[in-house]
């Protein structure tokens, strides 16, 4: 390998702090957007003395251990979308790569002016088209008044939703749906070429997640910032290969940016989603500005224009940078605004709370009120083992309850090139008919009237779904799948979906439970959600004529004051349930919530655990939070999981 | 208020530790320039000193913020 012989700048007190500061507002707006602090930075350090590609090259080096952070920090808040961050990431740099190439050739065939044209541009044709979009749709959403309204979907995106190309199928999380990664593989390669080119491969990748994709705009721009790891490993390894990486550069700016990520991340869990579209959108029309001034310049190098006088170029370029400067700042400001606000919003919702909460345990959270219907009965199997304990809880629970019942079976739809062929097809669906039969006798043989429905699906979680909504089922019983060991620590795929995607009560039965009929422990934790299925539990326990047990568990990481209000939640709830006329103890234990209650279970010989659930989809574990995916995996008896 | 002071201790450790990797990176600065630059496999140096700080800055700055009473709203 030949030593490259870069010369190396002196730095300075005052090019130090620059660089802090430039790094921690850049940082900010890269926590919140996902992207786009970043392009400053390399002509910010050029101004420094720094080589071009010494510049360049030490940005790069930055922003992956920079974006590394900041994903982590968004996964937190189950705002990132791993898989779809990966294979977009994967085509970004081939993006990179042809984008590098592509400037390269310019720069052979036309100069240092020729490429600085067609950077410019990129900038101004990508800024004022896709900038002036989300700009255009952040006001569409403010004016219309649905800031606080969840995010719709767009018409593109529905229609690449539903495109079906057979063996390019994948599942993302962020959307809930399956997308052809034929889609994925040019917006992956235009983000990397905007980012070899201009630095801001998000201004691409994240519209285009948002409006191609459908993906929610927080998830998008924290899904981002995955995107921007994998490219910028790749590009230090490129560029740190030729030996450019100033690697105390790298290291001065993510000192500022470091704080800037963390800052900007807390500020997506204040916002409205929207947000993000205009703060993105504001600094890619002012970079826009900033751009579009120093074209002039480039056209006059290239004689394409009557010369500028060299005084004014330099005066044209000055004012560019103070502009892309001031879009940086300005975007900074947005995002600080909106965090400032979205805390004392947050803090005046707490106090409230505060004030309202009763000052003595006896009082409750209110009357228990909507009270939760238990009409119809929805059973979910597959025909395994794993389903018996469910069709025989949905059936002696229908009989109890005198609700109605509906079996529902689904063939699986094999996705791979070949598909399901017709004899398989009809050998599944002859298969599950049988199921369903079988359900229906032992119905049948207790006197419980049911319907029987078989579905084709690809993914038989979400036809359960739909089937519960189009129902209108109350709740929707399956099994748990898992054998022993690690395994059964785990909660099945498709359970998991079903619990993520249902609007209703899911019921999660292990193959060897039966009824209920002695306890029902309710596990809470103060929450909205908790309140909710305290309300589900005091209805079971009037209904079935059973005791409940409310049980609080705190973990070592609690302080005082949590503890404190765990105990409280658990004498409320308590409380609240005896008014009723339930017959209800509280308890409050130390350990790992997850193992507890579904050790408290035992010991207490409770039959039914009721748990709230916050109702999120999506996200791998997060989908159900770990607490109620370890008590479905570790309980022996029925898991009701109330949706807030 | 045994936790404000757990918090407080991490902030601190790793504030230290992170001050002094940026110490022993500037103490040492001209010669890591020297083998960095020189490209081909050094590049790891650079990247395993990226990820290094991440770690120890990025828990510190996380803490920093947590510390000032500025957390993600649950």
């Amino acid at each position: 390998m030949e030593a490259v012989g870069i010369s190396f700048i002196h730095l300075d007190a005052g090019g130090v702090l620059f660089l802090l500061l430039v790094g921690f507002v850049g940082g900010m707006v890269s926590g919140f957007i996902g992207s786009g602090g970043a392009f400053v930075l390399t002509p910010a350090m050029m101004s420094m003395g720094a080589p071009g590609i010494v510049a360049v090259a030490s940005n790069i080096c930055h922003k992956f251990p920079k974006a590394l952070v900041g994903a982590m920090k968004r996964a937190k808040y189950g705002q990132v979308d791993i898989r779809l961050g990966i294979v977009l990431g994967v085509s970004a740099e081939a993006g990179i790569l042809y984008g590098a190439h592509l400037q390269e050739s310019i720069k052979e065939a036309f100069g240092n002016a020729g490429s600085n044209l067609y950077v410019s541009t990129a900038f101004v044709v990508v800024l004022a088209v896709v900038g002036g979009y989300v700009l255009r749709d952040a006001w569409r959403v403010y004016r219309a008044g649905e800031t606080q309204a969840e995010e719709k979907v767009g018409k593109l995106a529905q229609r690449v939703q539903a495109l079906e190309i057979p063996g390019t199928m994948m599942y993302f999380p962020s959307i809930k749906a399956r997308i052809s990664v034929l889609v994925t593989i040019p917006i992956g390669f235009a983000t990397g070429m905007l980012a070899a080119t201009i630095a801001v491969g998000g201004f691409i990748g994240v519209p285009a997640m948002m409006y191609v994709l459908g993906v929610p705009s927080l998830m998008a721009s924290a899904t981002e910032l995955v995107i921007a790891f994998i490219m910028g490993v790749g590009g230090t390894i490129k560029y740190g290969w030729s030996g450019y990486v100033d690697i105390r550069l790298a290291m001065i700016i993510l000192a500022g940016s470091l704080f800037g990520i963390q800052l900007g991340a807390i500020g997506t869990t204040y916002v409205k989603p929207y947000m993000v579209k205009v703060v993105m959108g504001v600094i890619m029309i002012i970079v826009l500005a900033s751009r579009a001034i120093v074209i002039p310049v480039y056209l006059s190098d290239l004689a394409l224009i009557a010369p500028i006088a060299a005084d004014t170029a330099k005066l044209l370029q000055s004012v560019s940078f103070a502009v892309m400067l001031a879009a940086l700042v300005v975007g900074a400001a947005i995002i600080l605004r909106a965090l400032i606000s979205g805390m004392r919003a947050h803090r005046r919702e707490l106090a409230l709370e505060v004030a309202l909460a009763p000052v003595v345990p006896v009082a409750a959270p209110s009357h228990l009120s909507p009270l939760p219907r238990m009409d119809r009965i929805l059973l979910a199997t597959d025909g395994s083992e794993f389903s018996d304990g469910a069709t025989t809880v949905a059936i002696d629970f229908a009989q109890k309850s005198g609700a109605q019942l509906t079996a529902m079976s689904a063939v699986l739809l094999e996705t791979g090139d070949q598909g399901t062929g017709a004899d398989e097809l009809k050998q599944a669906e002859a298969a599950a008919e049988k199921v369903l039969q079988e359900v229906k006798a032992k119905a049948t043989r207790k006197g419980i009237e049911i319907s029987t429905v078989l579905r084709e699906a690809m993914r038989p979680a979400k036809e359960v779904v739909r089937l519960a909504d189009d129902w209108h089922a109350d709740v929707i019983v399956m099994g748990r799948r898992g054998k022993r060991g690690l395994a059964r620590l785990m909660v099945g795929e498709s359970t998991r979906e079903v619990i993520g995607y249902a609007d209703c009560k899911v019921l999660v039965v292990p193959k060897a439970a039966t009824m209920w009929s002695r306890r029902i422990l309710l596990g809470t934790d103060g929450s909205r959600h908790s309140e909710m299925a305290g309300v589900v539990a005091g209805e079971f326990a009037k209904r079935f004529g059973l005791p409940v047990s409310v049980l609080a568990v705190m973990g070592p990481k609690h302080d005082e004051k949590r503890r404190a209000e765990g105990r409280e939640a658990a004498e409320r709830m308590r409380a609240a349930l005896a008014r009723d006329g339930v017959d209800a103890e509280a308890t409050v234990v130390e350990g790992d919530p997850g193992t507890e209650v579904a050790r408290f279970a035992q010991q207490r010989v409770a039959d039914l655990i009721v748990m709230g659930s916050h109702g999120r989809t999506g996200f791998g574990r997060l989908l159900l939070g770990s607490v109620s995916e370890k008590v479905i995996g570790q309980a022996t008896c029925p898991v009701l999981v109330v949706k807030a | 208020m045994a936790n404000r002071a757990l918090d407080a201790g991490r902030l601190v450790a790793y504030g230290a530790v992170t001050a002094l990797l940026y110490a022993l990176l500037f103490a040492f600065e001209d010669r890591i320039l020297e083998v960095t630059g020189k490209g081909g496999w050094s590049f790891v140096i650079p990247m395993a000193i990226a990820f290094t700080l991440s770690y120890t800055h990025g828990t510190f700055t996380a803490s920093f913020w947590d510390f000032l009473g500025i957390k993600a709203k649950r």
